[in-house]
């Protein structure tokens, strides 16, 4: 693939800017992680506001501010948060194409609402896929490497329509994050998985795309260990501390805790946008959610 | 046979398998258009995809056990990898099981090692050792940093990371064997099925 001359580059990439796209499927028996963009409701939107191919490598921003300056006319697209995105000083919202003429500094803000703003380029993020993905994964740090100041991005060619230059009305999310009962719910003690959906738990400062770690009341549980078993994107463990913790995009691929719940694809979009502090509580859809069974 | 097979989540199922059969063995028999992703565990498969359900999870993986003997054996090759047993938990492992550290390292040197499934990160390989009188807890508060290359024990496995990784195994030594390199053409040192011993490295 023959990329682009340079379209932007990275002025600033605030907390954490990594370039993801839908992850590495099906290396899971070496121990990779399916890894990919954290929010991928949001992925797929901003992908398809700026005409691209869906699965097109983008961004994802960590809060923010994430700021770059466009060396050729572009568009581009945010979705998942309310940040505002500026161009040369003029603000625009999320969920919408957005026309960055040549010259022009791009600014993503850090939302009021969310936590991981998907900024998706037309064309999509030219990049080198190792092992089928330019994903970074943070936890076997293999993938595109996260974006620093003077990274140069250029797209890709993977435009296959016309930009949506209106405003698509998101709805974001939370702070309720829907889950079904676990493989392991039989771990906890009698009352403990409605216990875990009536409380209000509070996103823990450290958790990140490996784990969102939840503060709160513990929950009881059997003990002992549980033989290691595969392990996947939204499922809510539960160490012997009783502090839940819900698995992100580069969770190791087997793990020791029980599972007592497991989020939904609309779940796990939610707690993409949970920041540290935040206050979630996880609703049981176990009875309704789609599943052909 | 297969156990149970439980709902994980919308989009997984996770089957739980006899003592009799070896996960990994199943695993390279699991080819299905319903199926994106399996994950070996040490004794269940997690077969991932959005369209699958429990009945056809079940015909996957039974039409795998009747067919895992089937084609040809995978081959088993056996790696002898260099380590130095200056682990921070060497003392308190050996202390655990009454032994002095040069018992504890005479078995750890004598063992050979099986490798029963990759998991917990990239090339991490679970060993399984014949004699599995060595078992220990992982730490309850799992550190923050493990040295990459560093050799740990918890339960009956041990295990060796890759990379540098928060983890809980009591660690004995490290090795300065590269486990996993995305790069190559098999991106993992020890796959499935191979045999490890340490060599004493100093």
């Amino acid at each position: 693939m023959i990329a682009d001359p340079v379209s932007m580059v990275v002025d600033d990439p605030g907390p954490l800017a990594l370039v993801e796209d839908l992850g590495r499927l099906g290396y899971g028996r070496l121990g990779i992680a399916r890894s990919g963009v954290f929010d991928r409701p949001a992925f797929d939107l901003a992908n398809r506001l700026v005409g691209n191919a869906r699965g097109a490598a983008a961004i994802e921003v960590l809060l923010g501010p994430f700021r770059a300056t466009a060396h050729r006319p572009t568009v581009v697209a945010a979705a998942g948060t309310d940040a505002r995105l500026t161009v040369d000083g003029r603000a625009h919202a999320t969920g919408q194409a957005i026309a960055v003429p040549a010259g022009a500094q791009l600014v993503v803000g850090i939302p009021n609402s969310g936590c991981r703003t998907v900024l998706a380029v037309r064309g999509g993020i030219f990049a080198d896929a190792v092992l089928g993905s330019r994903s970074w994964d943070t936890s076997s740090r293999i993938g595109t490497l996260p974006l620093q100041a003077g990274d140069v991005l250029t797209p890709a060619d993977q435009h296959v329509g016309a930009p949506w230059f209106d405003v698509v009305p998101q709805q974001l999310g939370g702070p309720e994050v829907d889950v079904v009962r676990g493989p392991r719910a039989d771990w906890l003690h009698p009352g403990g998985f409605e216990q875990l959906c009536a409380t209000t738990w509070q996103v823990s400062a450290t958790s990140n795309r490996i784990g969102v770690r939840l503060d709160g009341p513990p929950l009881s549980r059997r003990d002992g260990e549980l033989a290691s078993e595969g392990m996947i994107p939204g499922a809510v463990q539960l160490p012997p501390n009783g502090q839940p913790i819900m698995l992100g995009p580069d969770c190791g691929v087997t793990g020791g805790y029980p599972v007592i719940a497991v989020a939904t694809a609309a779940g796990l979009a939610v707690l993409a946008q949970c920041r540290p502090g935040d206050h979630i509580r996880l609703r049981d859809v176990s009875g309704s959610a789609a599943r052909s069974i | 046979m297969i156990h149970r097979l439980i709902p994980y989540g919308t989009s997984a199922v996770l089957v739980e398998l006899d003592a009799a059969i070896a996960p990994t063995a199943l695993a390279a028999h699991l080819d299905d258009p319903a199926v994106d992703d399996v994950i070996v565990g040490a004794t269940t498969l997690l077969l991932s995809g959005p369209a699958l359900s429990l009945q056809r999870a079940e015909s996957v993986v039974t039409r795998a056990i009747e067919h895992h003997g089937d084609g040809p054996v995978l081959h088993s090759h056996h790696h002898d990898l260099p380590i130095i047993y200056d682990g921070t938990d060497l003392a308190s492992t050996a202390d655990a099981f009454q032994l002095s550290i040069e018992h504890l390292v005479a078995w750890h040197l004598s063992t050979t090692f099986t490798v029963a499934f990759l998991g917990f990160a990239a090339g991490f390989p679970y060993l399984r050792a014949a004699d599995d009188r060595i078992r220990v807890p992982r730490h309850s508060v799992p550190r923050v940093a493990v040295p990459a290359g560093s050799v740990g024990l918890a339960d009956e496995w041990c295990g060796i990371y890759p990379i540098e990784l928060p983890g809980g195994w009591q660690l004995l030594g490290r090795t300065t064997a590269s486990l996993f390199d995305p790069s190559a053409p098999n991106p993992c040192l020890l796959q499935a099925g191979d045999t490890v011993r340490f060599v004493d490295d100093r």
